[in-house]
C-alpha cells in the first residue's frame, strides 16, 4: 500500500511541477536617463532697474545755506539721512560677489573757481550690501581733485534675497575751497558707479 | 495474501499507465505519437488530470531603451528634451518612472531666499501597434519613491498594476514612445544658486500588464 501511495504522490508532484512551470511571470526591464543642468552666475535687478542695470538719483535739492551761500552744514555730517540714501534690490546667485565702486566730484562747471567760491564738492559714498545671513558689508569711496582708484573688494557671502539689499549713500560733503566758500550758482551733478559681479 | 498481492499488482500497473500518459501529454504536447499496448485490468476508472500552461508575456525595451542624458544649459530659461524609445511587448504593458531627486538639485548649502532645486516636468507618451496614450505629464517632485502625493499616472517602479498602461501590444521598433523633460522659464520666488552641478536621474521600468 505504501508503494502505491508513493506512486500517487509522485504523480501529483510531477503534475504540480509541470503546471507551475507554465505560470506567467511578468517580465520587466529598466532604463536610466540622466538630466543635468547649469545655472550661470548672474545678478538680476529686482527694484531700481531691470535686467542687469539699476539706477537712481540722489536729489539733494538746495545745497547752500540761503543765509550765507555756504554749503549746508547738514550735508557735511558723517551720518547721511533722507535724500542722501538710495536703496535697491539686486539678487545675485553666486556665493560671493566682487565689488567695484567709484564716483565723480559733485560739480557745476569745469575749471577753477574764483577765490572764496567753490564749484566742486567732494564727498564720500558708501555701498552697503546686506548678506543672506542679514549681516552687512560696506565699501566706501571718497572723491578728490584727483580721483582715486576705484574701491574694489569681495562680498564675503551670498547677497540677501531681500528688498533694500543694496544701499548707496553719501555723506561728508565738503566744498573744494572750504566750508566758508560760496557755492557758485548752477546745477551740481555727480555720478556714482557701482558694479556688483557674482562669483562662486 | 495471494488476493492482496494481485490487487497491489493491478493497482501498480494502473498507476504506471497514468504516469506514462501524464508524462507523454506534458513532455510532448504537440507531437502526437502512436503507441500501442494493452493494459488489462479487471477494474477500470477515469482519472481526470487537468494540464494547463501559460505563455509568459514578454516585455522589454528595444535597444538601449530610454537612456542617455541631457544637460540643460541654463536652468533659468525654458527647456525641453525628448528621449525616444521603443518597446517589444506581446501584451498590454505599463511603464513607470522614478525620479531620484524630484527636481534638478545642486549640492551645497542654501541661504534664505535662494534654492538649489530646479523644478521640472516629466512627460510620457507610449505608442503601441494600434494604441497611443498621448502625452501624460507629472511634476518630477511627484515621481520620487517617497513622494507624499505621488503622480498616479506613472510614478514607478512599474508592475502589473502601477505605471502608465498601454492596453495593447507593441511589437515594432517603429512605435516610438518618448519621455520628455521640460520646464518653463524659471519663476520661483527663490533665486536659483549658480552651479553647474544640478542633476537628477530618471529610472524607467516596463512591466507586462496583461
Amino acid at each position: 500500500m505504501n508503494r502505491i501511495k508513493h506512486l500517487f504522490i509522485s504523480v501529483a508532484a510531477l503534475i504540480g511541477l509541470c503546471v507551475m512551470g507554465g505560470v506567467a511571470h511578468a517580465q520587466s526591464a529598466t532604463g536610466t536617463i540622466g538630466v543635468t543642468g547649469t545655472v550661470t552666475l548672474n545678478c538680476v535687478v529686482v527694484t531700481g532697474g531691470s535686467g542687469s542695470a539699476f539706477s537712481g538719483t540722489i536729489a539733494l535739492g538746495e545745497l547752500d545755506d540761503p543765509t550765507t551761500g555756504y554749503l549746508l552744514g547738514s550735508l557735511s555730517g558723517a551720518s547721511p539721512s533722507g535724500a542722501e540714501i538710495k536703496s535697491f534690490q539686486v539678487n545675485c546667485n553666486g556665493g560671493h560677489a566682487s565689488i567695484d565702486l567709484k564716483a565723480t566730484r559733485l560739480s557745476n562747471a569745469s575749471g577753477t573757481a574764483l577765490a572764496g567760491y567753490s564749484r566742486n564738492i567732494d564727498y564720500t559714498t558708501d555701498l552697503i550690501l546686506t548678506k543672506s545671513d542679514s549681516s552687512t558689508q560696506s565699501f566706501s569711496y571718497t572723491t578728490a581733485p584727483a580721483l582715486p582708484a576705484d574701491t574694489t573688494g569681495t562680498l564675503g557671502g551670498r547677497m540677501a534675497n531681500a528688498a533694500g539689499n543694496v544701499v548707496v549713500q553719501i555723506h561728508n560733503l565738503s566744498a573744494e575751497n572750504g566750508a566758508t566758500s560760496i557755492l557758485e550758482a548752477g546745477s551740481f551733478s555727480s555720478t556714482i558707479t557701482v558694479a556688483i559681479s557674482p562669483i562662486t | 495474501m495471494g488476493v492482496l498481492h494481485d490487487k497491489r499488482t493491478r493497482l501498480f500497473a494502473i498507476a504506471q499507465a497514468v504516469i506514462g500518459a501524464a508524462v507523454l501529454a506534458i513532455a510532448s504536447p504537440a507531437a502526437a505519437q502512436l503507441a500501442t499496448g494493452t493494459v488489462t485490468a479487471p477494474a477500470s476508472g477515469t482519472l481526470g488530470i487537468p494540464v494547463t500552461a501559460t505563455v509568459a508575456a514578454s516585455c522589454q525595451f528595444n535597444g538601449a531603451g530610454p537612456s542617455g542624458s541631457y544637460n540643460v544649459p541654463n536652468l533659468n530659461a525654458a527647456f525641453s528634451n525628448d528621449f525616444d524609445f521603443s518597446v517589444s511587448c506581446s501584451s498590454a504593458f505599463r511603464v513607470g518612472v522614478v525620479s531620484s531627486n524630484g527636481a534638478l538639485v545642486a549640492p551645497g548649502t542654501v541661504s534664505p531666499g535662494y534654492t538649489a532645486s530646479a523644478p521640472y516636468t516629466v512627460s510620457l507618451d507610449l505608442k503601441g501597434d494600434t494604441l497611443d496614450t498621448g502625452l501624460i505629464s507629472c511634476d518630477a517632485s511627484t515621481l520620487t519613491v517617497s513622494a507624499g502625493s505621488p503622480c498616479a499616472s506613472f510614478r514607478g517602479p512599474s508592475s502589473t498594476t502601477q505605471g502608465l498602461r498601454l492596453g495593447g501590444p507593441s511589437t515594432g521598433t517603429a512605435n516610438t514612445s518618448l519621455i520628455r523633460v521640460s520646464a518653463p522659464t524659471y519663476s520661483g520666488a527663490n533665486t536659483l544658486i549658480a552651479s553647474s552641478g544640478y542633476t537628477d536621474t530618471l529610472t524607467v521600468t516596463i512591466s507586462a500588464s496583461p
